[in-house]
């Protein structure tokens, strides 16, 4: 089985979109994740409902359909982007939708003793958010935090749907001019799983740190 | 433990379905019967198409199979003594591999033929032949053909062999892939690509029927010839599709189904006037 069915530049050049998309959305994602969540617990009730609204739209339509949307719907009400930028604003929001999930599960884990411990030495909510609850609610969501990051990087690859070029298209391109299927899926299917592999392994020694000071 | 009681077993079991798989053809899809007994014994032929080349082949507004590809189908079905005619929405990336997996037992989609995929899959004689143009949005004036593509943004369907024409005729093109080629014009029309490689049917269709803003520019690129794909091997259903193909073109259903859908093209005349060795 020949797996050079993919030629090494365009299979680097495919793998870099990949992670470009990746870590652009997670990162902005992670941004937007954290506002919402702020948003979620927050004692407004407009915000709170926006917020819940936004979480339950973006986790319960599949991300295929939103980065359609973006790309082919979105133009019609005279908004277009160009293929990249749609896939990281699809991404960003589809992740943010997740991530501020995970960091409130992380919040409402702390135990509410703590938010009056802090308010009883005289810290306002904002000094308690940040300085008590967060530390220990970002510690009790990382493991799900990584997955995130982990399932993003795979998402990445419907991308391929809008013209971007990245590594399942690269595959998929090979494939279907070589028509040599297996060879061209399973080098991706391996690039993808070596570059997730790499994000695992940097999540648990992350963990392990962020878990010393407590042992 | 009853998990260890019942985890044995099925793992056995397991097992055996795997080495069964592995050893013999059973579970590969490959079967060695001619496609002719097989959808004769199933009634039903599963035909692959894009369901999105208008007016080659697309669904209408009740969701449909409708198209110059879908009459042929249908004709095809009726002609070799097949009950019912199934089709399968798919693209060209796919369509090559479906055969070979045994997804559909045809391609009826406009499908060129070629000597890398006739490696792969057989082909019947010829039922059409397709003139690929280069289309622009509507008054544009930078380009006038070819010759004015290089290092622009081409707008092609993946795994088609006006993709392979782009990547491997344009100089420094940034090659665009779409699902199929409506969406390629359809993005082109919006100004995220500067030209599309397509059918010219295809864009005029478009452009008259959906409104888009897109013309052909230049004189037509190629002229690729169509023929319905199935698996190697099958030397009984070759025989029969040729057959009713040849049918058609005698008794004239041929010219009938592409003056309707093809702008009133008698494709016919046009299949009689390949070179004979493109002819079949």
């Amino acid at each position: 089985m020949d797996l050079l069915t993919l030629s090494l530049p365009s299979l680097l050049g495919g793998l870099a979109v990949t992670v470009l998309l990746g870590v652009v959305s997670f990162a902005l994602g992670s941004v937007l994740g954290g506002l919402v969540t702020l948003a979620r617990i927050s004692r407004h009730r407009a915000l709170r409902v926006a917020a819940a609204a936004y979480v339950s739209v973006f986790r319960g339509t599949p991300l295929l359909i939103q980065i359609m949307l973006v790309y082919f719907g979105l133009p019609q009400l005279g908004i277009q982007l160009p293929p990249i930028p749609s896939a990281i604003l699809t991404l960003t929001l589809y992740a943010g939708a997740y991530l501020s999930e995970n960091l409130r599960g992380g919040i409402l884990s702390v135990d509410r003793g703590q938010w009056e411990a802090a308010g009883s030495m005289g810290m306002t909510y904002g000094r308690a958010l940040r300085r008590v609850v967060l530390p220990q609610a970002v510690r009790v969501a990382t493991p799900a935090i990584g997955g995130r990051f982990v399932s993003l990087m795979k998402d990445t690859s419907l991308a391929s749907v809008i013209t971007v070029v990245e590594l399942t298209r690269v595959a998929e391109s090979a494939g279907s001019s070589s028509f040599r299927y297996v060879e061209a899926f399973v080098m991706a299917g391996i690039v993808y799983w070596l570059v997730n592999t790499t994000l695992s392994v940097g999540q648990e020694v992350l963990e392990r740190r962020m878990g010393r000071a407590y042992t | 433990m009853t998990g260890g009681i019942l985890r044995r077993p099925v793992a056995g079991v397991l097992t055996s379905v795997v080495l069964a798989c592995l050893t013999s053809t059973a579970c590969s899809g490959a079967r060695s019967e001619d496609t002719l007994e097989r959808v004769r014994a199933a009634g039903s032929l599963r035909v692959a198409l894009t369901q999105a080349n208008p007016p080659w082949n697309f669904l209408d507004s009740g969701n449909r199979p409708m198209g110059y590809d879908v009459d042929i189908a249908r004709e095809v079905a009726r002609r070799t003594d097949i009950g019912r005619v199934e089709f399968i929405g798919s693209d060209f990336a796919s369509f090559v591999g479906g055969i070979r997996a045994d997804r559909f037992d045809i391609v009826i989609s406009g499908q060129t033929v070629t000597a890398a995929r006739s490696e792969q899959v057989d082909f019947s004689r010829p039922y059409g032949v397709n003139p690929v143009a280069v289309f622009v949005r509507t008054g544009e004036t930078a380009i006038g053909g070819l010759a004015d593509l290089a290092g622009k943004r081409i707008a092609v369907s993946e795994g088609t062999v006006q993709a392979d024409f782009a990547r491997t005729r344009i100089p420094g093109a940034d090659v665009r892939t779409y699902r199929n080629a409506t969406l390629g014009l359809t993005d082109l029309s919006r100004g995220r690509a500067d030209a599309a490689l397509v059918s010219r049917f295809q864009g005029v269709y478009l452009a008259a029927r959906n409104g888009l803003t897109v013309t052909p520019v230049g004189p037509v690129l190629r002229r690729y010839v169509l023929a319905m794909s199935f698996r190697k091997g099958s030397p009984a259903f070759k025989r029969a599709v040729d057959g009713a193909v040849g049918d058609m073109i005698g008794d004239g259903t041929l010219s009938a189904i592409s003056r309707r859908w093809l702008g009133g093209v008698d494709m016919a005349a046009e299949l009689r006037g390949l070179p004979a060795d493109q002819a079949g």
